[in-house]
């Protein structure tokens, strides 16, 4: 038994010393998340912003509000535009909409009359729908404010009040006030889209996705190449020496189960920790959770790289197979792109796909408050899997010299 | 006896690697098993170290039968494989380390042992360089030091000096000698004669899976009488050359390789006139003469009528 941890600590050491595979497999986790934030916009987990063109031929309160307020609703990007470029601006899909306040837009607000705004928008595009509704809170909320404001200066006149300015300033009062009081919106909305199935998700993000996406992966491709760590050994003919010490076979498959398991789960932390702290992502409020589902999700890889170990005949043919499985597997179980976009069919081969568990069940626990009950499906599968893959390592697996 | 091997048989599908041997070593002896490639000697030893299962015969060390309690004789044998057995990107002392561990051997007493069979080997400035740093012949003491550190009473070396230079090979049988004076009993395997008449007290001669002939070195060379070998290089020799020289009186044996024929004769420096004889009447043009004493070279090629080396 003490035998069995000496045969992981030769994994755990050969693995230092030769670890340009193991940290390989790390770093490109991290870089392919890297890309993908990129492609997403980077760490900030709001949702990305819609980019929109705007061009104030009227410079006013009234436009310069209108602007304003849509930066600050944090939805839109706002660009400053000219009139003469909006147009190629929209069509070449540099903005998703684009608007034109004319000259004297203000003015005519102030009069009680209303002026065209002209959007300009793609034909699919519906983004100026939430525009014109912007724009038309702001038009209401300076009619309020201008009605409060004219109300206080004709209440002052028919009191007659001797100084004017008095007057002046408690109707610019009233008029600020109110315009501050409707700036900010008192409601916001929290988004939650309802799937198929039913159940409510928080906002979902993809830069979550695609890390532990590629953590799985990676992960996998060093635990199948660890695994033909025991076809190597017969390359070495350390195998045949091993078999020559009065060590149990029981203590030799136990060791370097052992010590590929542990090679496994440092990598796990390492791009669990990256994730947290390089792409700030949220695993959810269940740690133990967590923990279970990558423990019996690193079982099932190590049961799966052994199997294969088993059935091939040499470390070239496992590294030619390995990279098909995982790259396959991984693109059916949604390590790549989140299950729920995929054709239903994709969906029912997902259920073969080991990351395919591991990701809905992880999924589960970081947007729905979910506890390892909420997961136990997925435990049950994965450890069913893994049972499975040893099964075929013990009557497959052979121990004799060549 | 120490060990006994009996009515040993390896079959395998399209072969018969070992082919129901007999032989025994006593208590404090080195004991070679002489034979050329592919004469069943590896597939002896591992089926001695119980790494594979004999289709047939058992093995007896110490009154215990390795098929029925395995663990306990691993723990007295030491095993030197044909090849290296090490990991090539650990360090000696690290791979020496974990050979003790997979023996059972505490801390300290692991430490010691190290140190003390790496001065053996006269390797104890490089212990910490990896194994894939090595040259050959200090590989292959590395190899044979990870089978010494349990002291093991029985040490089975299966072709230990293959493919290395003349110095790390002398260095090697004489720390065989070495050891076998401090008491250790050795199976010594090799296909060269030098090393096994060098060593051994006693030889057993494999081929084809069979014991051919077993016994001392002088009860061996007794077999082929006071023959001698005499070995002759000449241009233009013919085929049917041979049967000539067969007929010729004394003439046990004849072996052609390339240009170089060697005869196994009887009182080989009276006939040696006959022979050259037989060369010049043939037009072959004799370049070079030799004659030898009886070795167990001379031995093998009695029995078989080819070389040890092929
Ligand atoms: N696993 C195996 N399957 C089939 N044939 C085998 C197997 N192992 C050995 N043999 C055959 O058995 C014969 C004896 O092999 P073995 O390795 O014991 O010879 P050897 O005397 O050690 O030769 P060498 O000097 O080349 O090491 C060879 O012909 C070999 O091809
Ligand atoms: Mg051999």
């Amino acid at each position: 038994m003490k035998k069995a941890f000496y045969i992981a600590g030769l994994t755990l050491l050969q693995t230092k010393k030769d670890r340009l595979m193991f940290m390989l497999m790390i770093g490109l986790a991290i870089f392919f998340t890297f890309i993908m934030s990129m492609a997403f916009g980077g760490r900030d987990d709001t949702p990305v912003k819609i980019p929109v063109a705007v061009v104030d031929n009227d410079r006013s309160d009234i436009s310069r509000e209108i602007i304003s307020r849509l930066e600050r609703s944090g939805l839109y990007e706002m660009v400053l535009s000219q009139e003469e470029i909006i147009y190629d601006y929209v069509r070449d899909r540099e903005v998703e909409v684009g608007f034109i306040i004319p000259k004297g837009f203000g003015q005519s607000v102030e009069k009680g009359q209303y002026k065209n705004i002209t959007m300009v928008r793609l034909e699919m595009s519906s983004g100026a729908g939430a525009i014109t509704k912007e724009i038309s809170r702001v038009i209401s909320s300076f009619a309020a404010a201008r009605t409060g404001a004219d109300i206080i200066k004709d209440e002052g006149r028919l009191l007659s009040v001797g100084d004017t300015g008095v007057i002046e300033r408690a109707a610019q009062q009233t008029f600020d006030t109110i315009i501050g009081e409707l700036r900010e919106p008192k409601v916001t909305g929290d988004y939650r889209y309802v799937t198929m199935d039913g159940q409510t998700q928080q906002d979902y993000k993809p830069l979550d996705h695609s890390s532990i996406g590629f953590m799985l992966m990676f992960t996998m491709f060093t635990v199948l190449f660890s695994a033909g760590d025991i076809l190597e050994e017969r390359k070495t003919y350390t195998w045949y020496r091993l078999m020559s010490t009065p060590t149990a076979k029981g203590s030799i498959i136990g060791g370097k189960l052992l010590g590929i398991y542990l090679i496994g789960c440092i990598q796990i932390l390492i791009l669990i920790l990256a994730g947290r702290f390089l792409f700030n992502v949220n695993y959810g409020p269940s740690l133990a959770g967590v923990i279970a589902l990558m423990a019996v999700f690193l079982l099932s890889v190590l049961g799966l790289g052994f199997m294969l170990a088993a059935l091939v005949k040499t470390t070239g043919q496992l590294q030619a197979l390995a990279p098909i499985i995982i790259v396959g597997t991984s693109m059916i179980g949604g390590c790549f792109w989140p299950l729920e976009v995929a054709s239903p069919s994709m969906q029912s081969a997902a259920r073969f796909s080991l990351q395919g568990w591991a990701i809905t069940g992880l999924t589960q626990l970081m947007t729905n408050n979910a506890g390892v009950g909420d997961v136990r499906l997925n435990i049950l599968v994965l450890l069913g899997f893994s049972a499975a893959f040893f099964a075929v390592t013990l009557l497959k697996l052979k121990y004799e010299y060549r | 006896m120490f060990l006994e091997v009996k009515d040993l048989k390896k079959v395998y599908k399209r072969q018969r690697a070992v082919d129901g041997i007999d032989f025994s070593l006593k208590e404090g002896e080195i004991f070679g098993l002489l034979g050329p490639n592919g004469a069943g000697k590896s597939t002896t030893i591992s089926m001695i170290a119980g790494l594979i299962k004999p289709t047939d015969g058992d093995i007896i060390v110490e009154g215990r039968s390795i098929l029925k309690s395995p663990k306990e004789i691993k723990r007295m044998m030491g095993l030197v494989p044909q090849e290296i057995a090490l990991y090539p990107t650990l360090s000696a002392r690290e791979n020496l380390k974990f050979w003790g561990r997979m023996y059972g051997m505490d801390s300290i007493r692991l430490k010691e042992r190290i140190d003390e069979v790496l001065r053996i080997l006269g390797l104890t400035e490089r212990a910490d360089h990896r194994i894939d740093t090595y040259s050959g012949g200090m590989k292959r003491r590395i190899n044979i030091g990870a089978a010494l550190l349990h002291q093991p009473k029985l040490l089975i070396m299966d072709e230990p000096t293959v493919g290395i230079d003349p110095q790390s090979r002398k260095h090697i049988l004489d720390m065989v000698l070495d050891l076998n004076r401090q008491g250790m009993t050795i199976l010594y395997t090799s296909h060269y004669m030098e090393e096994v008449e060098y060593l051994c007290h006693r030889v057993a001669i494999m081929d084809r899976g069979s014991i051919i002939a077993s016994g001392t070195k002088e009860e061996l060379k007794a077999m082929v009488g006071n023959a001698h070998k005499v070995v002759v290089e000449a241009d233009n020799f013919r085929q049917y050359m041979v049967d000539t020289l067969r007929v010729l009186e004394g003439v046990q044996q004849v072996m052609v390789e390339k240009q170089s024929i060697t005869i196994l004769v009887k009182d080989g420096r009276k006939r040696l006139a006959d022979i050259i004889k037989v060369f010049n009447d043939d037009g072959c043009k004799v370049n070079s003469v030799s004659i030898k004493e009886p070795d167990l070279e001379g031995v093998f090629l009695h029995l078989t009528g080819r070389a040890l080396r092929n």
